[in-house]
């Protein structure tokens, strides 16, 4: 189902409803869906429709103004991080043919960006444009098979990939979750969690949308989330565990008061107990945590209300998913045995972009293996370790090669480890282990990697060694610990 | 901005944002964008860090007035100022 259709529902029934509210600002389901058309009107006449193009916007309330509109034209939208620089950007608009890119108006991205950028219209001149013209001017929007969306994703292994989500699969990720865990029409949901992520875009966005919930957009920070909750009443705060920890850390002048909250859901990483007891304790909250990947959609998610049986516990699945664990012949393993945990959804992508597809990466067949080692029993799901090279930044995914890659193409690096630090508080953080060929100290190295990487994917920390060992497959496995921090 | 305030705040940025201890941080040093490369998580690990370290509260207007996050020093006089309400 098309993301349009999806909401069309909620837009006929509750014309007048706010569906989406952002700093003063109010669009509801007649308003939006019109905005969306006067945007489909504008693409079309521009040559824009049956392409690629990128969004690469904050969470604002044109994100979901442009994906529908992008939608009506048959269009593909190309989610990017909006704090990608310069590189990166023009990478992943090459990747995908993009034609365009729609940038919010405060963006403030570095160095060239090569694709063109195609400024978002007002949204008054939008709605009066679709309040102006018939209803037949934009052509019928793309089929189920059409890739409705395309997200970026750390891979299992490897440079990051681009994963393209049909909008047949597009449905499934909102109707499996919406079947587990419903939003109902008179929720408030928090929007905190980023458009460009799959869970931002498929579950907490176009589920609240599909639902006819009231989504409330809002960049992250604790004292202002805790004002929203109050003042909007939110009934549904879905966030990454990063986020939980510092709303549990916050020390608030008067005890929050989160009791509006009916559902509080931890994506993006795993939510440690620590972190869900002191939410718990401060907040008088329980959190569902949902597991899941970029290319699976969703895959399980925990009974807040049950106490988790030992660390790992990823719960029940979503309606509709199946998992296997895979042994390292890549068959079905026993009930209980532990080995790699495989996929199969309607939600689930079949390649990446690109590449193969079938037997590619992480696809086989119907079936998707996640890198995570995991194992399955009547209680539910358990994750145990991760068999992939991710450095997990509150949510965000890095892909250590990206990072070695860029560290590489520095004439004073000539060999180079990236690797995840954990922190005494349990947050991972990028750190590079570097081998030098020029006088180069850390702060330069720092320096180089953010012009061409987004913030996140900077390494904290740098050592400097000697040499790397490397294995027979040439794979790093140890530094000489003869190094100096730079 | 006094020396103690300055010093406070670096060992609170190498703790919450897990920059190296040994980094060379001035008052000019930017936090955002090049110098230190502080991402939104890091940002918001770093207010968190401060109004715990301070006990002051730190609001997104409050940035956002002082352009507080330019550099380790704006930072800084913001902390300082917050300090100077409570009292």
């Amino acid at each position: 189902m098309t993301p349009h259709r999806l909401l069309h529902d909620a837009a006929s029934h509750l014309p007048e409803k706010p569906a989406l509210v952002e700093a003063g600002r109010t669009l509801n389901y007649r308003q939006l869906l019109g905005a969306a058309e006067g945007f489909a009107r504008h693409l079309r006449q521009i040559g824009l429709a049956n392409c690629v193009v990128a969004i690469q916007m904050r969470n604002c309330i044109e994100v979901p103004v442009a994906l529908l509109a992008l939608d009506r034209v048959g269009s593909t939208a190309l989610m990017l991080d909006p704090s990608l620089k310069g590189p990166e950007t023009i990478r992943y608009c090459q990747m995908a043919k993009a034609a365009v890119r729609i940038c919010s108006s405060d963006s403030t991205e570095t160095g060239p960006s090569g694709t063109p950028v195609l400024p978002m219209p007002p949204l008054k001149e939008l709605c009066a444009s679709a309040a102006s013209g018939g209803r037949d001017v934009v052509a019928a929007p793309a089929s189920d098979d059409g890739i409705a969306v395309l997200l970026l994703s750390s891979g299992t292994q490897g440079p990051p990939k681009i994963v393209p989500k049909t909008s047949s699969q597009a449905g499934a990720a909102v109707g499996i979750f919406l079947r587990t865990l419903p939003y109902l029409e008179n929720d408030h949901v928090l929007a905190v969690l980023p458009f460009f992520h799959s869970f931002g875009l498929f579950n907490v966005l176009l589920a609240g949308l599909t639902a006819g919930a009231t989504l409330h957009i809002q960049p992250f920070s604790p004292r202002e989330v805790v004002a929203l909750v109050a003042a909007e009443g939110i009934s549904a705060l879905p966030a990454t565990p990063f986020m939980f920890r510092m709303l549990a850390e916050t020390e608030f002048r008067d005890p929050p008061d989160f009791s509006s909250i009916r559902l509080a859901m931890s994506a993006g990483s795993s939510l440690p107990t620590t972190i869900l007891d002191r939410v718990r304790q401060k907040l008088g909250i329980g959190i569902a945590q949902s597991y899941g990947t970029t290319e699976t959609g969703p895959i399980s998610v925990t009974d807040p209300r049950v106490q988790a049986p030992v660390a790992g516990w990823v719960g029940k699945l979503y309606a509709s998913v199946r998992v296997e664990i895979r042994n390292c012949d890549g068959n079905p393993s026993g009930m209980k045995q532990e080995g790699q945990i495989a996929v199969c959804s309607p939600a689930g992508a079949t390649g990446y972009l690109g590449h193969g597809g079938e037997g590619d990466g992480p696809f086989r067949g119907q079936w998707i293996l996640t890198g995570d080692i995991g194992r399955l029993d009547e209680t539910g799901l358990y994750v145990l370790g991760r068999s992939r090279r991710i450095i997990n930044i509150a949510g965000k995914k890095v892909s250590p090669a990206e990072v070695e890659n860029c560290l590489l193409s520095h004439p004073a690096v000539a060999d180079v480890l990236v690797a995840s630090h954990r922190s005494p508080e349990g947050n991972d953080r990028v750190h590079a282990t570097v081998v030098r060929r020029g006088d180069v100290g850390a702060v330069e190295l720092q320096e180089y990697c953010a012009r061409n990487l987004a913030d996140f994917k900077v390494p904290r920390q740098i050592i400097f060694v000697q040499s790397l060992s490397r294995g027979a497959m040439d794979k790093v496995t140890e530094p000489n610990t003869s190094g100096t921090k730079g | 901005m006094t020396d103690s305030t300055f010093d406070r705040v670096i060992q609170v940025l190498v703790r919450a944002t897990g920059l190296s201890a040994d980094v060379a941080m001035a008052e000019d040093t930017p936090l955002v964008g090049g110098g230190l490369a502080l991402d939104s998580v890091a940002v918001v690990e770093l207010l968190v860090g401060l109004e715990k370290e301070f006990q002051i509260e730190l609001s997104a207007d409050d940035l956002l007035k002082a352009d507080a996050l330019r550099s380790v020093g704006t930072i800084t006089r913001l902390v300082n100022s917050k300090r100077q309400e409570k009292k």
